[in-house]
């Protein structure tokens, strides 16, 4: 009797981990990714020279967790759930001189 | 020891998570339509728009400008089959006038340039034994990106890449120049786009 008692007790902690996790890892506002996005879209319009501090300092400021310039990796946060916000800057002042930035943000 | 009442109680409990599960299964799907083509790929395109609008515009060339526009959009396409940034397949124009540069592509994203400048006097400027002649403009600059956002106001820094003109900001998009009396000056912004003064 004691182990189907169990297996019932056990059976219910599993689910409602599965029912935790899957809420918490699945369910995040839909919108958050477009607004980094936009964030970082109004940097690439208001900037044409890549500013790294002042890259690495508005992502601190979203609470963005690393970012990557062209594979030069600067860790901001411990990122449990973040998702990557991909964008480059071709080139400036009348020149091609492409940079990839890859942004770590988390909802 | 009578277990009959834990036991209903956990079945009770099962069976809340199992209503719970079959709600859920059963509920009306609820879309999480994420754009494929929103603001961050419009200022992608905006920006080589601009990048391409400084190029022609320092040679005075709307085919330098849709040249080097087609280069950067083929490099352009090469990094978004790489990274995935969703840009859409675009067709663009180009055109240059006379105090205005113009890039629209047919995506919902334009960038446009206008400078508009009136002449507000002269002045002389004593360099060693030469006194230079001046012609004073006031010049209004800015930038406008179309895109998602419908559109955005820009008011980029000015400068003499020649170190002789005199330039006072006055306001935002607004100021005073004062530029060696000859036939043109070229003035340029922060993103290298060269503005014609003809004086």
């Amino acid at each position: 009797m004691r182990a189907i008692e169990a297996a019932f007790i056990a059976l219910i902690t599993v689910i409602f981990l599965s029912y935790a996790f899957i809420s918490y890892s699945f369910t995040a506002p839909s919108y958050h990714e477009v607004t980094a996005e936009r964030a970082y879209a109004y940097i690439v319009l208001n900037y044409d020279y890549l500013d790294e501090h002042k890259l690495i300092n508005f992502t601190k400021d979203i609470g963005g967790s690393f970012v990557d310039i062209n594979g030069n990796k600067y860790n901001l946060n411990s990122c449990t759930n973040c998702y990557p916000v991909r964008f480059l800057w071709l080139g400036y002042n009348r020149t091609y001189n492409p940079c990839v930035v890859v942004v770590a943000v988390e909802p | 020891m009578n277990r009959k009442g834990q036991f209903l109680i956990l079945a009770a409990i099962l069976l809340c998570f199992v209503l719970l599960g079959s709600l859920m299964a059963l509920r009306q799907p609820n879309p999480r339509v994420m754009p494929r083509y929103d603001y961050l790929q419009a200022a992608e395109l905006i920006h080589i728009a601009r990048l391409a609008v400084a190029r022609g515009s320092f040679h005075r060339s709307e085919n330098e400008a849709k040249t080097y526009l087609s280069y950067l959009l083929a490099r352009l396409y090469e990094y978004n089959e790489t990274y995935k940034l969703r840009i859409p397949p675009v067709s663009y124009s180009v055109s240059f006038g006379n105090g205005w540069y113009n890039v629209t592509y047919n995506v919902s994203a334009g960038f446009h340039v206008h400078y508009t400048y009136a002449y507000i006097g002269n002045y002389t400027k004593q360099a060693g034994e030469v006194s230079i002649v001046y012609y004073r403009f006031e010049l209004q600059y800015y930038h406008n990106y179309t895109g998602p956002w419908r559109y955005a106001l820009l008011y980029p820094d000015v400068w003499d890449p020649a170190g002789q003109a005199d330039i006072e900001k006055v306001a935002d998009g607004e100021w005073i120049v004062g530029v060696p009396a000859s036939e043109e000056y070229r003035l340029e912004d922060n993103f290298g786009i060269s503005l014609w003064i003809r004086t």
